[in-house]
């Protein structure tokens, strides 16, 4: 292996350890240990050098295979040890730390065959780079935004190839394939360069290629994907680890009951903000199917021209420069609004679990967010589907009051939707309990207070007789039951009093955490309640009807009072820069990504820089030779064009009639004039010229190569 | 040295087809196309293709969500686009030889390939080598069998990172054979590795061409052979000296006049230096016939009757070669050539164009006795009453050589005729 093919490697080892280091916070001891690696690596050559080992016998060989096989078990198991005893005390959860776990067993595994192969490397180096990078990423080293995804794509891309390059003609990996070679003199120092250049070009721009049509289809196939599973399949079991729905959904019955109990201790969502933030909603739903809550949007693909009942796309508004509560970090993020409320708001930070899933989770009166997106898709129900890059924090400004909102007849009627089975039953039971109430809050509260104070909270239920509908034999039997049963009941038995209600799951965030002055969300705080819609005022409000629980969200004033006045210029539609041309041109730079250069360079520029590329390789050297045209023809002619170009600026030209002697005289006779303006430097170049045609017409002659003109 | 010219496109049948076998052979062609794709990528696949793929498929996931479609895009792309530049870029190379027409067995000699490109985009990072012989393959619970390969190859291999379309690069090498016979050259191996190794094809041509392998020569120091060459050089001995049945008489010497033997007596009787004269001349022709009859054929033959055999050839080039060291003109027969080889039958030879008669014992097959025999009898009958040497691995009492009082018969029969081992050794 050559020096600069060593020092590409030990690179490459230096940028894995940086990403990696970066993602899970051990910059300095994986830069600390790469160091040495590559420093050992380096003497280990050295010596090699000076110092040319005998070959060994079987015997030895052996011994040290079994050396580097322990050696190896070595490493895993100090990478383990050192990161499960960091890891516990952070607690960030099994996956991550199995992710921290394994990335840097497999880096120190790099490291150490780097240090045992000082010459060769091993082709094993280039899957555990692979592994390292995927970890990295799957741990959120990277933002999940189609731009820095592109540029782990594009870095990987070049380093892998030219890793291959190196490891796979290193002599080890040579010699085990017998494929012992002498390597021949190439036609110019360059070429290969070129050659990698134009071979890495092409895979950069496949690669992009295939980054930009991922990301186009991508949403289509996971939506389908979902649908099929959620409707065809009939989704089983919201708490399978099924891409990102890690986080409770509560589509069916017991879900969130088991994603309670679940590791219960793991955080699952992180909040920075000054009052309690409470409930925070991540999904909502409408209709109820035997133990099932479904969406009739997504779910059943409502055909309908109704747009309160279709997922509205929210363009991204300015783009400002948030510094993040959390780290101080300065950070770009687009502002969305999602209602028209224009009062005071209270701003949440909140910080997600990128491998826990994409839902995100906003109380319900959010007026606003900032987050790291181009456009976002939000549901009839005020829930963000998608858009939102979970890897970063989002920011959510919360205002006092809910937001008012029209009920469209056909909503309604999916509001007020109950089971054909169950329907008699509800309102028998509704009627005889609170038909006299009158309005919506009245109901909600008294079918609320009914549950508080008849029923018991428990996670452990009773066995219920097959084929009976669990919320009707819960309410027949007044069994103890869990929040969702809670929800479940309120929402059917509200509709079937003619108050349309919506079923909602997420999280309760009312953990304050000292050390980190932030609030937190456990497994265990996973909810779901009722939202019923009060068609007096037009405004939803949250039910709570599990026994032991209090709805609390955002509403004092107190809360507010620090933040008042806050985004008023958002709200007003006036711009945090100003409305002059150096303003916006400011706020345009700012909203440039350090990634939009490389996307440029690749998406756009990229196409006629290969070209330029390809048309001097095929114009240098990959053109076919003309006819029985000798290499050695082409390469003398351009000499003779060379030199010819040389002379011609001091306007010699040699005539097609004279021979390369007849040439040479002329130059002679033209250079012993002194009348010539020339400088003595550029006359004394001149002078070599007519011996330099004298020997190249030798050279031909006899068949030689010729010497270039020094 | 001669030329051998070998394509890559070689090996496909010139001959016109019917169309309908044509059609089916394409239709074949098409529905096994998908397999064998997959095939050729398969055995074109490296340790990092092998990354790439497995990756890809972990990568997968993101259709369920996984934050990684850079990684998986990475790994699709290389995987796709490397794999199609590799095939697009494999080089097809027509192949040429420079090589001697013969060389002795166990002595190396030198080939030069010359590998032109045929297609119009360059061959790039490829390496072009000799096969190596195969190896019996180690069990687990055997020893290896030391057995000597059928060649011995240097090795070595031409590396170019380019060679444009129509150009030629050259790779010189050195090849070993150790059995007599007409062997084919070894394969061809071309492996592609274009771009960054990410696959690497390995495409085996068949060569063409072909070369002789003499028989070795039998030394002098060769204890072994000891008795058979001086057998050998006894006969010819009495053959470049003349024979005494040939004496015409006896003649006063003359200053100038070339002597073949002295007559001792006559100078001591009569004081004056007497020189024998002889009928035949001293530069004659010679009949040399080698009776490859065997009872069994190659095949099922013990080790012991092989040895003999080829013991006998190597007698047989010991003789060729020193008789045209004499100028001897030199007429070989050789049993079973005519049908093994028709161009060599019948033909006779000059002396100094030993080359050409080593090559006809390189090409020597065994025959069937009766058939042998036969031969013999003709060949005997051609001869006449010219000096010949008959050299055979068995008794050849029956055949009739009273009527060539001239007729030598070196039979290679029961001594210790084993080939030392070191002079078998690859690169001697």
């Amino acid at each position: 292996m050559s020096p600069n093919a060593s020092r590409l490697i030990a690179f490459l080892l230096f940028a894995q350890a940086l990403f990696l280091g970066s993602t899970f916070r051990t910059i300095l001891p994986a830069l600390l240990l790469t160091v040495v690696a590559i420093g050992v690596s380096a003497l280990r050559r050295w010596q090699l050098r000076r110092f040319e080992p005998r070959p060994s016998k079987r015997l030895v060989r052996w011994c040290k295979r079994i050396g580097f096989s322990i050696l190896l078990g070595l490493t895993m198991a100090f990478s383990g040890l050192w990161r499960f005893s960091d890891e516990m005390s952070s607690q960030q959860g099994v996956i991550f730390m199995s992710l921290d776990i394994l990335g840097h067993a497999w880096l120190n595994c790099s490291l150490l065959i780097w240090m045992l192969r000082p010459f060769q490397g091993h082709f094993m180096m280039l899957p555990l780079g692979l592994v390292v990078v995927v970890i990295s990423v799957a741990a959120g080293g990277a933002s999940t935004s189609a731009a820095a995804q592109m540029s782990v794509a594009l870095a990987c891309c070049v380093g892998f190839s030219l890793a291959s390059q190196v490891l796979l003609t290193a002599p080890g990996y040579r010699r085990k394939h017998d494929l012992s070679s002498q390597p021949k003199a190439i036609a110019s120092p360059w070429l290969t360069p070129l050659l990698m250049l134009l071979t890495l070009s092409l895979l950069l721009m496949s690669t992009s290629g295939i980054a930009s049509g991922t990301n186009a289809i991508l949403p289509m196939v996971q939506e389908k994907l979902q649908e099929q599973l959620q409707v065809s399949m009939s989704l089983g079991d919201d708490n399978q680890l099924i891409g990102g729905t890690r986080y409770v959904r509560g589509s069916t019955l017991g879900t969130v009951r088991k994603a309670i109990l679940d590791n219960p201790q793991e955080v699952a969502l992180t909040v920075y903000a000054d009052p309690s933030p409470g409930y925070l909603r991540g999904t909502v739903f409408d209709t109820y199917r035997s133990r099932k809550w479904m969406t009739v949007q997504s779910d059943f693909r409502l055909e309908t021209d109704d747009p309160s009942l279709r997922d509205r796309e929210v363009a991204r508004g300015k783009t400002t420069s948030r510094v993040l509560r959390k780290d101080s970090r300065s950070l770009k993020l687009s502002t969305f609004p999602l209602s028209d409320n224009s009062g005071p708001t209270v701003e949440l930070e909140i910080h997600n679990d990128p491998l826990k899933g994409q839902l995100v989770f906003l109380p319900q009166s959010t007026s606003w967010i900032e987050a790291k997106s181009n456009e976002l898709l939000v549901d009839p129900h005020g829930i963000v589907r998608l858009g939102v890059d979970v890897t970063e924090p989002y920011v959510a400004g919360v205002s006092l009051q809910q937001p008012t909102e029209p009920m469209s007849a056909q909503r309604r009627r999916i509001l007020l939707d109950l089971p054909a089975r169950l329907e008699e039953q509800l309102r028998q039971f509704a009627s005889t309990n609170w038909g006299d109430l009158q309005g919506a809050t009245a109901k909600a509260e008294g079918i609320s207070n009914y549950f508080q104070s008849n029923y018991m909270y428990s996670l452990d239920l009773p066995t219920k007789p097959r084929r009976v509908d669990p919320i009707a034999y819960f309410l027949e039997t007044g069994h103890a039951g869990h929040c969702e049963y809670f929800a479940s009941a309120t929402v059917l038995l509200l509709r079937s009093l003619g108050v349309p209600a919506r079923y909602v799951t997420g999280y309760v965030v009312d953990e304050y955490n000292l050390q980190d002055d932030n609030w937190l969300a456990r497994n265990r705080d996973a909810h779901a309640w009722v939202e019923a819609y009060d068609e007096q005022s037009n405004r939803w409000f949250a039910v709570e009807s599990t026994p032991g629980r209090q709805f609390q969200t955002i509403t004092t004033t107190e809360q507010l009072a620090d933040t008042d006045g806050l985004f008023d210029a958002f709200y007003s539609g006036s711009d945090d820069y100003g409305d002059t041309f150096l303003g916006r041109t400011f706020g345009w730079l700012l909203s440039i990504r350090i990634t939009d250069p490389l996307m440029i360079l690749f998406r756009v520029a990229q196409f006629p820089l290969f070209c330029v590329v390809v048309f001097l390789l095929w114009s240098k050297f990959l053109r076919p030779t003309r006819g029985e045209e000798h290499d050695l023809d082409q390469v003398s002619r351009r000499l003779l064009r060379r030199v010819d170009r040389q002379l011609l600026k001091h306007h010699i030209i040699r005539r097609k009639s004279e021979t390369l002697y007849q040439f040479a005289d002329r130059i002679d006779v033209w250079c012993r004039d002194e009348s010539q303006p020339l400088r003595t430097a550029e006359r004394a170049r001149l002078k070599k010229t007519p011996d330099w045609y004298r020997q190249y017409a030798e050279a031909r002659y006899q068949g030689q190569r010729p010497a270039p003109l020094t | 040295m001669t030329n051998v010219a070998l394509s890559a496109t070689d090996g496909t049948p010139g001959a016109r087809r019917n169309p309908f076998f044509r059609l089916i052979g394409t239709l074949f062609q098409v529905v096994t196309a998908p397999v064998r794709a997959f095939q050729a990528v398969r055995h074109a696949m490296t340790p990092a293709s092998v990354s790439l793929l497995l990756l890809g498929i972990v990568t997968l996931n993101i259709i369920w969500g996984f934050p990684w479609t850079g990684m998986f895009s990475a790994c699709v792309g290389m995987f796709l686009s490397g794999c199609l530049i590799h095939f697009a870029t494999r080089p097809l190379l027509a192949c040429h030889f420079t090589l001697p027409s013969s060389s002795p067995s166990g002595q190396s000699f030198s080939v030069t390939i010359h590998a032109r490109n045929l297609r119009i985009l360059p061959a790039l990072d490829f390496t072009l080598s000799f096969a190596q012989p195969k190896t019996a393959r180690r069990r687990w619970f055997r020893r290896r069998q030391p057995s000597l390969p059928a060649y011995w190859v240097r090795e070595t291999a031409i590396r170019n990172t380019v060679l444009r379309s129509g150009e030629t690069a050259d790779l010189n090498t050195s090849l070993q054979f150790f059995r007599r016979g007409i062997h084919p050259l070894p394969k061809i191996i071309i492996r592609a590795g274009f771009p960054f190794h990410l696959f690497e094809s390995t495409v085996v041509y068949p060569s063409a061409g072909t070369i002789a392998i003499t028989p070795r020569v039998l030394a002098a120091d060769d204890t072994a052979a000891k008795g058979l060459l001086d057998n050998l050089g006894g006969w010819s001995h009495r053959l470049l000296s003349g024979d005494e049945l040939d004496y015409t008489g006896s003649r006063e010497y003359e200053p100038g006049m070339a002597v073949r033997r002295w007559d001792f007596p006559s100078w001591a009787r009569l004081g004056v230096p007497i020189v024998r004269e002889f009928q035949s001349p001293s530069i004659q022709k010679v009949f040399l016939i080698i009776d490859t009859g065997l009872d069994e054929q190659i095949g099922s033959r013990s080790d012991t009757e092989e040895s003999h055999f080829e013991r006998m050839f190597s007698l047989a080039a010991t003789a060729i070669q020193k008789l045209s060291r004499k100028s001897v003109q030199i007429e070989l027969f050789v049993t079973g050539e005519s049908q093994s080889n028709p161009d060599f039958s019948g033909s006779s030879s000059i002396a100094t164009d030993s080359e050409s008669l080593l090559i006809r014992l390189a090409a020597a097959e065994s025959v069937p006795v009766a058939s042998a025999d036969e031969q013999l009898v003709r060949m005997l009958e051609i001869a006449g009453r010219s000096p010949s040497l008959i050299l055979s691995t068995r008794s050849l009492l029956n055949l009739k050589t009273n009527a060539n009082p001239h007729a030598e018969i070196i039979r290679i029969c029961d001594t210790d005729l084993s080939i030392p081992t070191e002079a078998l050794e690859p690169g001697n």
